[in-house]
């Protein structure tokens, strides 16, 4: 019952955060929050823990709470009811006490999920830890062995290895261990491999920590988290199958179990139909719990995933917001836009705080700021694409006289893709990589204009070719992956374009792509710019592009623009104490280094 | 394409081989045991010790496991001890029995699942609540509790379903659906609880990707975005888990087929292995592994269909 | 001539004695039995019932007796039968039988006009040849038969058996597997562990039988008893759960089945009959050990004795079989002719008393090791109470299933726990305490079982072992070999006009069942 996450590969490239993800970091940062903390302050996990605990607790206390010993008969007892004084849930068919039975069946629950996982974990977790960080013959030893070891029919395995195992169900557990460890070892092997890439592996290697050293810090820290989520899945397993082969009367039948409970009950059903209830009760809340807290785990250590929402909704705006307080004629008009998002704690915070901006027909207008300006928020907005979590406190965005703010997203739609067209910054993470390119791009263009899809693919072919692609027939038959940085910012740019929008919003389309590829980029959205009169917001960080490309400049700083102009005032003269920073911060060859070289320290310079 | 299946064939036989190996290993132990139980209560020793030497249980042990292995690659995998059935054609029969169970079974579930998972992830809320109940419900009410009253309920009283026994399709297609409704719905139940849950996830994680973002920017409806695009991207690693789940199924079935007397695979195998059948544990032990070869061979084409980065060239 | 008389419980019946001699003596008229209650019936009926054991083969050679027999027997025909009521050797293929003076030699005389399924007839070379094949034939039945030296057919329907000594308990086996017949033509063939040529009133239905799981059978018109038999087809249900059968029964998939004693209430008064059996098994634990050469206490009498006293036997009645049995101290069937209602009362429960005797042996503190498997898990805790009563410790040590036998030969252990139904009063006591015995692994042996077995084995008529018998038994009781918990009973439920007509004798076989009106 292993939960395998598909592997998260690293590009290779360094992007700048979001700003959500900076959000996310700094709510994180801002409430301290542990990781216990957080365990402790999501209802779900506390909630089966706190279940689990007093189950498991009421297991450990057996000897003081039970009545009777498990195994202890009194003929006289026999099938005796619920309630009968001394056997508070009944007797069963050889007169033992249900209630001591069902506590003494906690402890054997509780032994065989310790072995069981444990042994499932320490297992995967070593093969996985080799199996990932070593070279190739290695991994492919591992490999086989768990293969090997997965093929196996479990359950059967464990019945004709009876004899060995005398029933003792906690040998069998053990080697249920081992059946389930292959799919810890795939977990942490995956791991093992996206941190072994990772740039601060290399770093640390470079700066000479032994193998074992890389090892034991920074990769056991990333297991760690699904390490602890497959744990209770697989405490969960442990336990089902143990319960399984006790129902099947495999194993000792001195032990008392659930599943020999149950399979007790089972068999004086019509007699006493209550005392199948019980344990069959009592083993389902278990397993419910612990697979309900893996999921809250996952949820809360791998990353704060927020709960699911309505796609399509429309973004959340609060009353106040929608109205504009001054009435300007640009194409896009946005007037004290505030978009904020929740804080764990609860209570809203602002990331972009009362903006301002206004884009004029055919005007290209640079969005100017650092990482975590809000600057994509804004963009976003004005497409409706904020995230679900996100709200528009107040303010108003007009597109072409109309009010944004507030419409649904079916509302939104014919304007998307339409009239106002986006480009992305990452071009490899914004295609589906399960559809080819051309098919990709045809849809979009028919959901925009309707037309055939022959007519379609002609277009898409001819946008392609125009884009600078050199055989756009190859590019349109290929997938993502199949296809260069470069290549698939020319594509998305193509699928921009073709309903020849009115706005295009472009977020941050260089800053993915290696510098001579920038370059071209930046001259085919200029030409496409005149060719078609549009409108362009340039989001990015980079005054080089703005130079290249704007009419006017904003700069945005924490939220508010703190300067705004024609491209040539703000370079020539920024008034601004921001502006001025980041604009002395551009290096040119006149620039010298004025801080001191890093001094060799007597560890030397191990390679 | 045709060599990397006819390679992993290729390894899911080589694997096949060691199991059955270390299986035979294992059971060797057994054949004193195995020949009293042919003999019945009444046999003397030397009796027992002649019919040991009649079967050619007294040589080696690797001789006995090449001498089988021969025989089994030609597709003879000998007779059981006891009934004298061909363990080839029984099992495959059994098999045809258990599949007809879980099949029905994981569509059912992967239908079920990918409705309530895809729903949940795509509109949250309520819906999300109301799902989530639902998988929990299937955790915790046990499979068994709820057959049992399905069957006082639809068998016992009102006749419609039978109490036990099964209806091979050829015989009676209608009658094949009765029996097989009970113990469908029970696994179902438990599928769709651990499925469910993972179809969501998958789907939250798809549905916050950037290009789906793209998608909508460019103006593409939300049912298109929604299973179109995400549910594919998901469905890659949903098929991962879709694997397990069949595999998972075949211990269920076992206790299943115990309570409703369906002579399936996993009775089969699981009275074979009591009695220490060892001709039909082989043979079971043998067909497993290749049924499981089999499976994550489908599963990673499937995979490689659905997901262009996974494909083998 | 035969009149089947309703046997009263516990009563040895002096006519018993009498009918039996006759039946040895060979002077059986040629006539068929009646059946018990009705006249030849023309209602033929459909049979459904459960059973918890599938046949494993139906080779003749391979045959087991247990509910197995269900299915085997109603394709096989057997040479003897018995009667479900009385429990006495009537004639089956063969009509009537003699021993010769010293039991050496034992002629059958076959009916005229039996014939196989396949048309051809049943004769004396085809008990000749099917006897003879399972004897060489390494399975269950070939042990049965070692005593067989030659079986020659001496003509068309005589079939003359010699042995190398008196077997007294060959004849009762007449009723089941060894006296199986197999057709000759075919016997060897590969299907005759799944689809045999038989002798017996129905052939299989192979398509709509699913080995190992159920099996349907269809009633041969040509059956030279056919008439008796009022059932057109028998379809067997293997059900190993008890819930699983009973809801069977209930949804009208059976119409025959056994239930437990707590759920009769539940069975609709109106559509089904129960009838309840008192004695169809004893449970007892059997002390292997008897000669205390690896356990010294267990070859005490004052230990095994003190054992007996120790278990309460009324209240493991009441409890564990709610009143369904009969608590005993002896092995043999209270049907048959050597049981000894006194002797029930040689051990009342008096754990107390047992107690001292321990410590007067002076074995008090003694721990034992005994197999533990589902047959025994429901007195598990009982036994070992009781075991803590009289100051000794019983261990159980998880045996898996296919281990349980040749645990109980392997010498590991002094004490077995087994549940042994009725075979027959030629083998009740032979099987537990001859030196061959199954029952009696380490091949104890003293004095008095010396000369008792002797005696018995050199004793040709039935009726003249009988007061042997019974000495044997007074004896084994006094000597406290094996400590007897109960008689286990059994309730039947029918429906459809069915009837349930096993008393004295619960041979798996369709001559348990009638048709009433």
């Amino acid at each position: 019952m292993s939960d395998e996450r598909p592997l998260q590969t690293n590009t290779g490239t360094v992007t700048p955060p979001s700003t959500e993800l900076l959000v996310t970091l700094e709510n994180a940062a801002k409430t301290r929050t542990s990781t216990w903390r957080r365990i402790l302050r999501d209802p779900q996990a506390v909630g089966t823990l706190g279940i689990l605990a007093v189950i498991f607790l009421l297991g450990l206390l057996t000897p003081w709470l039970a009545p009777h010993g498990p195994n202890d008969a009194d003929l006289a007892m026999i099938n005796a009811p619920v309630g009968t004084p001394g056997y508070l849930l009944g007797a069963d068919e050889a007169g033992r006490d249900i209630l001591s039975r069902l506590l003494h069946s906690i402890n054997t629950a509780a032994i065989s999920a310790l072995i069981g996982a444990g042994v499932a974990l320490v297992v995967g977790v070593i093969a996985g830890l080799i199996g990932g960080y070593f070279g190739t013959v290695t991994r492919a030893t591992t490999e086989w062995l768990f293969n090997l070891i997965m093929t196996f029919p479990g359950i059967l395995l464990l019945i004709i290895l009876m004899p060995v195992t005398g029933g003792d169900y906690r040998f069998t557990m053990l080697i249920f261990g081992v059946l389930l460890s292959p799919g810890i070892y795939r977990i942490v092997r995956n791991l093992v491999l996206g941190v072994k890439n990772e740039l601060y592996v290399d770093a640390a290697r470079v700066s000479g920590l032994g193998n074992l050293r890389i090892l034991g810090r920074h990769v056991l820290f990333v297991v760690r988290g699904p390490i602890i989520i497959a744990a209770a899945f697989l405490a969960g397993s442990a336990i089902a199958v143990q319960s399984g082969l006790a129902f099947l009367g495999v194993g000792s039948l001195q032990i008392p179990s659930f599943g020999s409970m149950i399979s007790s009950g089972f068999r004086n059903l019509y007699i006493a139909p209550t005392q199948f209830l019980w344990p069959s009760l009592l083993l389902g809340v278990i397993t419910a719990s612990l697979v309900l807290l893996g999921n809250a785990l996952r949820d809360i250590l791998e990353g704060s995933m927020p709960k699911p929402a309505k796609v399509g909704r429309g973004q959340r705006v609060l009353d106040s917001a929608g109205e504009a307080t001054a009435a300007r004629t640009g194409l896009l008009e946005i007037n004290d836009l505030a978009i904020a998002y929740p804080r764990p704690s609860g209570g809203l915070n602002e990331v972009v705080r009362g903006v301002d901006l206004s884009i004029a027909r055919g005007q290209v207008v640079g969005l100017v700021g650092e990482s975590g300006s809000g600057k994509s928020q804004t963009a976003f907005a004005s497409l409706g694409v904020l995230p679900n979590e996100a709200v528009i406190t107040r303010g108003s965005i007009r597109f072409d006289g109309r009010e944004l703010v507030g419409l649904t997203d079916a509302q939104m739609r014919p304007l998307r893709g339409k009239e106002i067209a986006y480009i992305p910054q990452e071009p490899m993470s914004n295609l589906d990589p399960s559809y080819k390119v051309g098919a990709q791009l045809v849809e979009g263009v028919r959901s925009a204009l309707g037309v055939t899809r022959a007519e379609a693919t002609a277009r898409v072919l001819a946008l392609l070719e125009r884009v600078g692609i050199a055989d756009p027939k190859r590019t349109f038959d290929s997938y993502p992956h199949q296809i260069s940085g470069g290549m698939a910012q020319r594509v998305l740019i193509a699928g921009a374009v073709a309903s020849r929008p009115k706005l295009l919003i472009a977020d941050e389309p260089t800053t993915a792509l290696d510098v001579t590829v920038q370059a071209e980029i930046l001259d085919l959205l200029r030409d496409l710019q005149s060719e078609l009169d549009m409108a362009i917001l340039l989001v990015t960080h980079n005054f080089g592009v703005v130079a290249d490309l704007c009419d006017r400049i904003a700069v945005m700083q924490n939220g508010v623009i703190v300067e705004s102009g024609t491209a040539a005032e703000v370079f020539a003269h920024p008034t601004h104490e921001y502006t001025k920073m980041l604009l002395g911060a551009i290096l040119d060859e006149s620039t010298v280094r004025t801080d001191p070289p890093v001094a060799i320290t007597e560890e030397g310079t191990q390679r | 394409m045709l060599s990397y299946i006819l390679r992993r064939l290729g390894a899911g036989i080589v694997l096949a081989i060691l199991v059955t190996l270390i299986t035979f290993l294992l059971l060797s132990t057994s054949f004193d045991d195995v020949a009293q139980s042919i003999l019945g209560t009444g046999a003397t020793p030397d009796v027992v010790a002649g019919l040991i030497e009649q079967k050619g249980w007294d040589r080696p042990v690797l001789v006995q496991y090449f001498d089988w292995l021969i025989h089994a690659v030609q597709g003879d995998f000998g007779v059981s001890v006891y009934t004298s059935l061909p363990v080839g054609p029984t099992v495959l029969q059994r098999l045809a029995v258990t599949l007809s169970i879980i099949v029905p079974a994981l569509i059912l579930t992967v239908i079920i699942s990918v409705v309530l998972g895809v729903w949940s992830a795509s509109r949250g809320g309520i819906v999300d609540r109301i799902a989530q109940g639902i998988s929990l419900i299937g955790y915790i009410v046990p499979g068994l509790l709820l057959a049992i009253v399905l069957v006082v309920v639809f068998a016992v009283q009102l006749k419609w379903l039978p109490a036990t026994g099964f209806t091979p399709f050829a015989e009676d297609p209608a009658a094949w659906v009765r029996s097989i409704t009970i113990p469908v719905i029970v696994l179902t139940i438990g599928g769709v609880a651990n499925m469910a849950a993972q179809v969501r996830g998958r789907m939250i994680d798809e549905l916050r990707r950037d290009y789906i973002r793209t998608l909508r920017t460019r103006g593409s409806s939300t049912t298109s975005i929604v299973i179109k695009h995400a549910l594919r991207n998901a469905a890659s690693p949903a098929l991962t888990v879709m694997s397990l789940e069949f595999i998972q199924m075949f211990g269920g079935a076992l206790i299943i087929e115990n309570v409703f007397a369906l002579p399936g695979y996993g009775s089969f195998a699981f009275n074979a292995s009591l009695q220490g059948d060892i001709p039909v544990i082989m043979g079971i032990t043998a067909f497993g592994v290749l049924l499981v070869t089999v499976v994550n061979l489908l599963t990673d084409l499937a995979n490689g269909w659905l997901n262009p980065k996974a494909r083998v060239h | 001539m035969w009149n089947t008389r309703k046997h009263r419980r516990g009563v040895v019946l002096p006519a018993a004695m009498l009918i039996t001699a006759l039946a040895v003596s060979g002077c059986a008229a040629g006539s068929d039995p009646e059946p018990a209650g009705t006249s030849a019936t023309v209602v033929e009926k459909d049979l459904a019932i459960a059973a918890v054991s599938a046949p494993n083969s139906l080779d003749p050679a391979q045959l087991v007796d247990g509910q197995q027999m269900f299915v085997w027997s109603s394709i096989l025909d057997t040479l003897l039968r018995k009667d479900p009521a009385t429990g006495e050797i009537i004639p089956g293929a063969a009509e009537s039988w003699e021993y010769n003076e010293d039991g050496t030699q034992l002629t059958l005389v076959l009916r005229e006009g039996m014939s196989f399924s396949s048309g051809d007839p049943v004769n004396a070379d085809a008990v000749v040849a099917t006897m003879l094949r399972s004897r060489e034939t390494a399975g269950n039945v070939q042990s049965r038969l070692a005593s067989v030296t030659d079986v020659v057919a001496e003509d068309d329907r005589t079939v003359v058996v010699s042995f190398d000594g008196f077997d007294p308990q060959f004849l009762d086996n007449l009723s089941s597997g060894p006296g199986a017949i197999g057709d000759p033509a075919t016997i060897d063939e590969e299907r005759t562990a799944t689809d045999p040529v038989g002798s017996g009133p129905f052939t299989l239905d192979t398509e709509k039988t699913v080995p190992g799981s159920s099996y349907v059978l269809v009633k041969r018109d040509d059956y030279w008893d056919a008439e008796n038999v009022p059932f057109k087809t028998l379809t067997v249900k293997v059900l190993q759960d008890q819930t699983a059968s009973f809801n069977a029964l209930q949804a009208g998939e059976l119409n025959a089945a056994t239930v437990q004693t707590q759920v009769v209430g539940q069975l609709d008064k109106e559509k089904f009959s129960i009838k309840q059996n008192d004695a169809v098994a004893t449970s007892f634990l059997n002390i292997l050990d008897r000669g205390g050469e690896k356990w010294p206490a267990l070859g005490d009498e004052k230990v095994r004795q003190a054992i007996n006293l120790a278990i309460d036997r009324d209240a493991v009645l009441k409890g564990l079989y709610s009143g369904v049995g009969i608590a005993t101290t002896q092995l043999v069937s209270p049907f048959g002719a050597i049981y000894d209602e006194s002797l029930n009362d040689e051990y009342e429960y008096d754990p107390e008393k047992g107690r001292e005797l321990v410590e007067e042996a002076g074995y008090a503190g003694e721990s034992f090791q005994i197999p533990s498997t589902f047959l025994s898990t429901t007195v598990e805790p009982v036994l070992t109470q009781a075991f803590a009563d009289i100051g000794l410790t019983l261990e159980w040590v998880t045996v898996p299933p296919q281990q349980a036998q040749s645990a109980a030969r392997s010498g590991d252990y002094g004490l077995y726990f087994q549940i042994l139904g009725f075979n027959a009063d030629s083998a009740d006591l032979a099987t537990t305490f001859a030196l061959d015995g199954v029952g009696n692994p380490r091949g104890y042996t003293d004095d008095t079982l010396d000369r008792l077995f002797s005696e018995i084995d050199s004793t040709v008529a039935f009726d003249d072992r009988v007061p042997l018998y019974q000495e044997l038994n007074e004896y084994v009781a006094d000597q406290a070999f094996v400590a007897p918990l109960v008689y286990v009973g059994a309730v039947w439920a029918t429906a459809d006009g069915i009837s349930y007509v096993g008393e004295a004798n619960t041979l798996s076989t369709i001559r348990q069942f009638d048709v009433t009106e």
